[in-house]
């Protein structure tokens, strides 16, 4: 081979190389790309429903022993992008995509921050975990407080809400995480629909309510319920930008305004029935002043009444001091009279004791006159007669 | 030129050519992430370019800021609307509330109001359950009592009623005996009266029966006397 041969040679084996490194460049730059698109997809549609390995292999600094094998880990998860779809993915992608979700909560549950998830569902099997443990862990108000405060925000009726405010302010916590721990059920193990085709107007209603309660007709469906279950479990910001990152900035916008429609339409509701309290009050009240006033009426009377009956008792205790006073000035007067009575028989009967003696003199006295008189006699007729 | 060097040129072309083609595939397959935004999209197909994606977020993002204020609005018009009720049932129907207040409390003053007219919001429709100015009054042109408050006066009223009548009654009756006592002590003092008169009679035909009775004493006395003096001529009495 002459030098001109071993020149080019070289030259080739170099443009190899660089071609090689290259092509290389180019995978890892196209590797790059797809996964900033796919988390710009991820972000707008949400993650798949369901599906993927749980729990995400632990992350792996770069540079480290084991990058390689985790960076060559691929999880089973389908994306549409574009029209095909990616069925498998890094998950160094999803520690990725999770590292800009909000920060945990300042509430005493740490519902957000950067655990990544492989589907929706993961996501809620994840909070359900969460939040079971959290609550179930409580008693009492406290537990009652913290269901509710789960609860409150996922009414999508003023009966729900109504109902959860009732359990609350009766401190009924196990009802509350009862209901609560319902709503993540139905999201993870939605029932069948029921059957529909014997339909009858006397099951009717049954079925109606039954429908109404839990099944789930689509994919759609499962996901409009758990986006809802996700976006109103907490307010605060961190878990709002991590559920959007979950169900995706649409699901997640359509979400937001449902439960706003419905807060609309509950206020809506809570007015009918501060009108429809302020009826029964204006009905009752009216009831009560027609009652008042005739009460009045006859307190009025019943006073007149009381007042106569009294003005009627007092001249009856007047007359009564009368007729006493009467009694007594006729009982002095008697014992009065009877003094004086039985002092004029007193009087009587001395007298007639004197008379008595008197006239028993007088006849003692004539009796010895006729004694006197009969001896004179006699002896005038002893000494006269005889002349 | 050896007939490894015509090999190497032939593999070198060969070579060539190939990265060409596939430098020719790679820039015709290449991701359509920074192509411009399309201006119609198939049925079916969802063209994920950059910047429709970035747009696409950015619209989104700012219509959950949009939709997330509009969500804390109507929550907190919920909540306000749901405190506003439950104070309006606990100013209607609570323990202090007007129905309890027209009902009449354990504390209510007699003379204090207890019903009001209450002007209605023309804007909300609802009564103004604040402004008790406009006091109801009663057919006794006083404010309207409480009806439990009027219910225990003439509670009260009928007791006293029924107290006074049977008080009433007993005087009645204590008056028809004193009554009856009165006209037996007058009658019993009309005879007393007459015992005395009779009594008075008796003393006065003693009194003058008591003179003759004298008289007769001395008149027999001054008959035994004489007596006495005419036997003593006869050597006295016999004895």
């Amino acid at each position: 081979m002459g030098i001109l041969g071993k020149i080019l040679l070289v030259l080739n084996l170099l443009a190899l190389g660089g071609f090689g490194f290259l092509a290389v460049q180019d995978w890892k730059g196209r590797q790059t790309i797809a996964a900033a698109g796919i988390r710009h997809v991820l972000l707008v549609n949400g993650l798949p429903l369901d599906g993927g390995t749980d729990p995400v292999p632990p992350r792996v600094a770069a540079g480290s022993d084991d990058f390689a094998d985790f960076a060559a880990t691929e999880l089973p998860f389908r994306v549409e992008v574009g029209p095909k779809a990616v069925e498998t993915i890094s998950p160094e992608l999803l520690y990725v995509y999770f590292a800009g979700s909000g920060a945990p909560g300042a509430g005493g549950i740490d519902l957000a921050g950067p655990a990544p998830v492989t589907s929706q569902l993961a996501e809620v099997r994840r909070v359900y975990a969460l939040v079971k443990a959290h609550v179930d862990g409580l008693d009492g108000a406290a537990k009652a407080s913290t269901a509710a405060g789960f609860l409150l925000l996922q009414a999508e009726s003023i009966e729900d809400r109504t109902e959860y405010q009732t359990l609350l302010a009766a401190r009924n916590g196990d009802e509350l995480a009862r209901r609560l721990y319902l709503r993540f059920d139905r999201v993870l193990n939605p029932p069948a629909l029921p059957d529909l085709s014997a339909l009858t107007p006397e099951n009717t209603l049954a079925k109606a309510t039954e429908l109404r309660s839990g099944g789930v007709k689509d994919e759609h469906e499962r996901r409009v319920r758990a986006a809802h279950l996700l976006v109103h479990l907490d307010s605060g910001a961190g878990w709002q930008k991590r559920t959007m990152l979950v169900v995706g900035l649409k699901r997640y916008v359509r979400t937001v305004v449902e439960q706003t429609l419905r807060f609309r339409d509950m206020a809506a509701r809570v007015e009918q029935q501060a009108a429809a309290d302020q009826d029964r009050f204006v009905g009752e009240y009216a009831q009560l002043r027609g009652l008042a006033i005739e009460k009045t009426q006859i307190a009025n009377n019943m006073r007149q009444d009381r007042a106569r009956l009294e003005q009627q008792v007092q001249k009856d205790e007047e007359f009564v001091e009368l007729r006493q006073t009467q009694l007594k000035e006729l009982q002095d007067q008697l014992a009065k009279l009877k003094a004086e009575v039985d002092l004029l028989l007193a009087r009587q009967y001395l007298t007639e004791q004197q008379l008595f003696e008197v006239q028993r003199e007088v006849g003692l006295t004539l009796e010895a006159i006729y004694g006197l008189e009969a001896d004179l006699g006699a002896k005038e007729r002893a000494r006269y007669g005889a002349k | 030129m050896t007939f490894l060097g015509k090999l190497l040129v032939f593999l070198c072309l060969i070579l060539g050519v190939g990265v060409g083609v596939m430098s020719a595939a790679v820039y015709t397959h290449r991701p359509p992430w920074f192509e411009p935004v399309p201006e119609g999209v198939d049925k079916g197909n969802s063209p994920v370019v950059f910047a429709q994606l970035t747009a696409e977020i950015d619209g989104q993002g700012k219509a959950a800021g949009a939709a997330s204020a509009s969500w804390g609005r109507q929550y907190v018009a919920l909540a306000a609307a749901e405190k506003t009720r439950d104070d309006r049932r606990e100013k209607m129907f609570g323990k202090t509330g007007l129905l309890a207040l027209a009902r009449g409390p354990m504390t209510h003053k007699v003379g204090d109001p207890a019903f009001f007219n209450l002007p209605e919001d023309e804007a909300a429709r609802l009564l103004n359950l604040d402004d008790r100015k406009d006091v109801v009054k009663g057919p006794d042109a006083k404010p309207l009592q409480p009806t439990g408050l009027l219910e225990a006066a003439i509670a009260a009223d009928t007791q006293t009623i029924i107290e006074q009548a049977k008080k009433s009654l007993e005087l009645r009756l204590q008056q028809k005996t004193l009554g009856e006592q009165v006209v037996l002590t007058e009658t019993r003092v009309l005879k007393q009266r007459v015992i005395r008169e009779n009594q008075q009679n008796e003393a006065a035909y003693l009194a003058s029966f008591e003179v003759n009775v004298a008289e007769q004493r001395e008149t027999v006395v001054r008959r035994r006397d004489q007596l006495l003096r005419r036997l003593a001529i006869f050597g006295g009495p016999k004895q």
